[in-house]
């Protein structure tokens, strides 16, 4: 192949699909920018599944060994489509996890120290944080409350960032139904933050 | 008068990226619940990614 030379910026330019080349090819360092490219998406998806943290990180983990392990062993064909490859592998693992627990996802679990919060552009005071960190509670419950496929969709779409054709294949529906589910979450998030007097514009 | 049929809807629907790209209902719904649904982004933990690294050297 040898079409990229090993730099930061190269790498960066370098399609995930160079990139997952490079790693079948020897380059284990090229591993670290597909994850810095994908780790929020990826993680953000499982978290709003699983709604725990800890349990987050243990299926992000997995979810990226069985990454590395299939492409070690040559096993990879998805070409050009390394997102929506690793989002089925983080879907599939929620699903057994869940299946293992014999529960489905409710809305019960408390939720644990918001990383975001200790992300700040600027020095807020301690009602804007309590108020903040309401709002995300808030927008956490209302995104669980939605049924499981419309849910799905909307992590699926804006989390994953996944078009709607892969999440028509990831969830075995058609196109037709994706669009739509995302349409009623969407609709009832809208009526849930009506409800909650929650200010969709960025106050 | 008469009332002619023009699929548009469907012409949207069956378009992947209608909520993409449209200056429909939707996407405009979608433009406004945006910022709030990204304040949600998260990341695994410094240690997390370490892990997946570090296995991802090993051969």
């Amino acid at each position: 192949m040898g079409l990229i030379k090993h730099t930061p910026m190269r790498l960066q330019q370098a399609s995930d699909q160079d990139l997952v080349k490079l790693y079948i090819n020897g380059d284990e360092a090229v591993i670290e920018e597909l994850l810095r490219r994908h780790k929020s998406k990826i993680f953000t998806s499982i978290y709003l599944l699983v709604k725990d943290q800890y349990l987050a990180e243990d299926i992000f983990q997995d979810a990226f060994i069985k990454v590395i392990n299939t492409l070690r062993s040559g096993r990879y064909n998805e070409e050009g489509k390394f997102l929506p490859w690793v989002m089925r592998i983080a879907h599939n693992l929620v699903i057994d996890y869940f299946r293992k627990e014999k529960r489905t996802p409710t809305i019960t679990s408390s939720d644990g120290t918001d990383v975001l919060n200790l992300i700040q552009i600027h020095e807020e005071s301690a009602e804007e944080r309590i108020l903040r960190e309401q709002t995300h509670t808030d927008l956490r419950k209302m995104i669980h409350h939605l049924p499981d496929e419309q849910k799905e969709v909307l992590i699926m779409r804006h989390y994953a960032d996944l078009s709607f054709k892969e999440i028509a294949e990831l969830t075995d529906v058609s196109i037709n139904t994706a669009l739509g589910r995302m349409r009623y979450a969407l609709s009832n998030l809208r009526k849930m933050m009506n409800i909650k007097e929650v200010s969709i514009s960025r106050s | 008068m008469t009332k002619t049929f023009t699929p548009t809807r469907f012409k949207e629907l069956s378009n992947p990226t209608a909520l993409e790209q449209g200056n429909n209902p939707d996407q405009k719904l979608y433009e406004a619940i945006k910022p709030k649904l990204d304040e949600l982004y998260r990341e695994p933990s410094e240690e997390t990614i370490a892990k997946i690294l570090k296995y991802a050297k090993k051969r």
